[in-house]
């Protein structure tokens, strides 16, 4: 399969469930050109209090009106505060714990706690999560696949348990970004098939194996009965979507602490996926797996909110794309059981050979974005 | 006899991949194939109009072929003898023919004669009760097509669902039981099988002879290894590992 390139934000057709059209443009970029054009963002706003009052029973949770997946980071934590500030929301922070946490994570959870927000962290049984962990990314390319899945299933779990009845999340990620739509609802609500198609891959009930049974997965599993119950919704549907001015609003609320190293590994960010150490390899095997890694995911938002030309991007993801995350490699060894080597080879495991090529021991992009696509 | 676990295995221009309504949509590599933990393998070339470059289908699919040890089925695209010939040299036991259209059969019943009707597996592609068509479904009802080739078919009939394929929702087991009324048949299911229980409902039908798994699979042979074992304990008749 040939890597084509976006027109619009350099986004490659290796990203899984994308289509580029005849233009050359992905479905991220026209969704994202559509928006500016339609939407009344008033008229959702007014929607989504109507649904927040409708959801609402006479044995709902008298105390807090939604729960947020909250993970700390900008995205989450000014889902948070907007839904306070615009609609006089009480929400319920959940976090499932990152797999390594973060200095930075736990600092900029605490400080939107401070700012005001009851939450619950939840943890799952470490010896089970790092088997999953290995396993994953083994035979997926993928050390978060679990985490994908907790993640769901704890929002879910809290939600039902307190009688919260709206559930958020911050934005579908396959309408922003690019992917595949399953249907009319999925920009709005996050269904179990969205949760199971396009996050996890498959049911977290068939992870059985000789070390992790069924109670071991419990923390995982997505209880359909109890998704009947709530409504699960994005953000991004109600109100316009913005990395930059999400970060722009909690660091004007709250101290918000940037990547203490400067630059995040990979990127030209400092401010993005900051809560876990994984994440410096998820996003390192994104660039093994589709050819595409953390600075080109970057520059895309970045160009698609007009922030950005294409020339500035194209220079960024030279200098940084696919750069190997050294320091957090070596955490993520320690955590996994696996020495600097064996993490190495199982990387090069994920390479496919339509995307990579190896010349004289060295790997190379076989459709590296050229500068004549700028 | 033992029931099969089968799995189907998919490419894209010689690139493993995972396919939503039989539209490829995840490509991966062949490192975490292990067949081991099959009693079949079908391997599909989903190219589409690109599916000229059959040694590319080869290509990705030869080190898994030379080193398995199961009976290995291959199709894709077959037009006539000329695409069997190729995939004998690829070391083929039997030959998936997509034979949801009518347009097909006289050619079905022309390489039955020259390969023999147990070579032949004949691969109906269908949308809930109805033969699947190019944007959906047809007007035909599957039980009727079935009845068309019930004389003239391959050894077995693998029923792709489409509408199922990548969902994980589990088997079209509504539309299975519309046909058991074919005994004299063997039926392979393709498409939505999500888990253990999916499986264990299909494979307790009489004619259901095996069941395709290739989204699940490919990820996990872990989760394989653990619903054999599950199976054999429930009583089914599966092949232990």
């Amino acid at each position: 399969m040939e890597m084509r390139y976006c027109k619009g934000c350099f986004m490659p057709s290796t990203r899984p469930r994308m289509s580029i059209d005849e233009d050359g443009f992905c479905n991220g970029c026209t969704y994202n050109k559509s928006r500016k054009e339609i939407i009344n963002w008033n008229d959702r706003k007014k929607e989504l209090a109507e649904i927040i009052k409708v959801n609402k029973k006479s044995d709902s949770n008298k105390t807090y009106d939604c729960v947020i997946g909250w993970s700390g980071g900008k995205d989450s934590s000014a889902v948070a505060i907007s839904l306070k500030r615009e609609l006089g929301l009480n929400p319920l922070l959940v976090t499932f714990a990152p797999l390594i946490p973060t200095i930075e994570g736990e600092f900029n959870r605490r400080s939107l706690l401070e700012h005001g927000f009851d939450s619950i962290l939840f943890t799952p049984n470490q010896k089970v999560s790092k088997h999953l962990s290995k396993r994953f990314l083994v035979e997926r390319g993928d050390p978060k696949v679990h985490w994908n899945a907790g993640i769901n299933a704890v929002t879910i779990n809290v939600a039902a348990a307190y009688k919260i009845p709206t559930v958020f999340y911050s934005e579908h990620g396959e309408s922003e970004y690019g992917g595949r739509i399953l249907d009319d609802k999925s920009r709005m609500e996050r269904s179990v098939d969205e949760i199971l198609e396009n996050q996890i891959g498959d049911d977290p009930r068939n992870w059985t194996d000789h070390l992790v049974n069924q109670r071991d997965l419990e923390p995982y599993i997505i209880d359909e009965a109890k998704m009947e119950q709530l409504q699960i919704l994005y953000y991004a549907h109600f109100f316009p979507w913005d990395i930059v001015k999400n970060l722009d609003l909690v660091e004007s609320e709250v101290k918000f602490m940037r990547n203490r190293r400067g630059r995040t590994y990979g990127t030209f960010t400092d401010f993005d996926s900051l809560d876990d150490v994984m994440d410096d390899l998820y996003y390192y095997m994104q660039f093994i797996k589709f050819g595409f890694g953390r600075c080109l995911r970057d520059c895309a938002r970045q160009i698609q909110r007009n922030r950005m030309t294409r020339q500035e991007a194209y220079g960024h993801i030279n200098d940084y794309d696919g750069e190997v995350p050294t320091e957090s490699l070596s955490i993520i060894g320690s955590f996994l059981g696996v020495s600097q080597e064996e993490l190495l080879k199982l990387v090069d495991l994920h390479r496919r050979p339509d995307i990579w090529e190896n010349r004289n021991g060295q790997w190379k992009l076989r459709s590296p974005l050229k500068p004549e696509e700028i | 006899m033992y029931k099969r676990i089968i799995a189907i295995v998919l490419l894209d221009n010689g690139v493993f991949c995972r396919t939503r309504n039989f539209v490829a949509d995840y490509h991966y590599t062949n490192n975490f194939i292990d067949s081991r933990y099959f009693d079949e393998m079908v391997f599909l070339d989903v190219s589409g109009d690109q599916r000229g470059n059959r040694l590319k289908f080869y290509g990705g699919i030869e080190e898994i072929v030379l080193q398995s040890q199961l009976p290995i089925s291959i199709g894709g695209g077959i037009r006539g003898v000329e695409d069997i010939e190729l995939f004998r040299t690829f070391g083929a036991d039997r030959y998936v023919v997509n034979q949801t259209d009518r347009s097909v059969d006289s050619m079905v019943t022309g390489l039955i004669s020259t390969y023999g009707k147990s070579s032949i597996i004949s691969s109906i592609n269908h949308w809930g009760a109805f033969t699947a068509s190019r944007n959906g479904r047809s007007t035909v009802r599957l039980v009727d097509r079935i009845k068309e080739i019930r004389e003239t078919c391959g050894g077995d009939i693998l029923l792709n669902s489409i509408e199922r394929d990548g969902t994980l929702r589990g088997l079209d087991l509504k539309t299975i039981d519309e046909l058991a009324e074919f005994e004299d048949l063997s039926f392979i299911l393709s498409g939505g099988l999500g888990n253990l229980e999916h499986l264990s409902d299909s494979l307790q039908r009489p004619n259901v002879v095996g069941v395709c798994t290739s989204n699940v699979y490919h990820l996990t042979t872990k989760t394989i290894s653990t619903w054999r074992t599950n199976m054999i304990s429930e009583g089914l008749l599966v092949r232990s590992i």
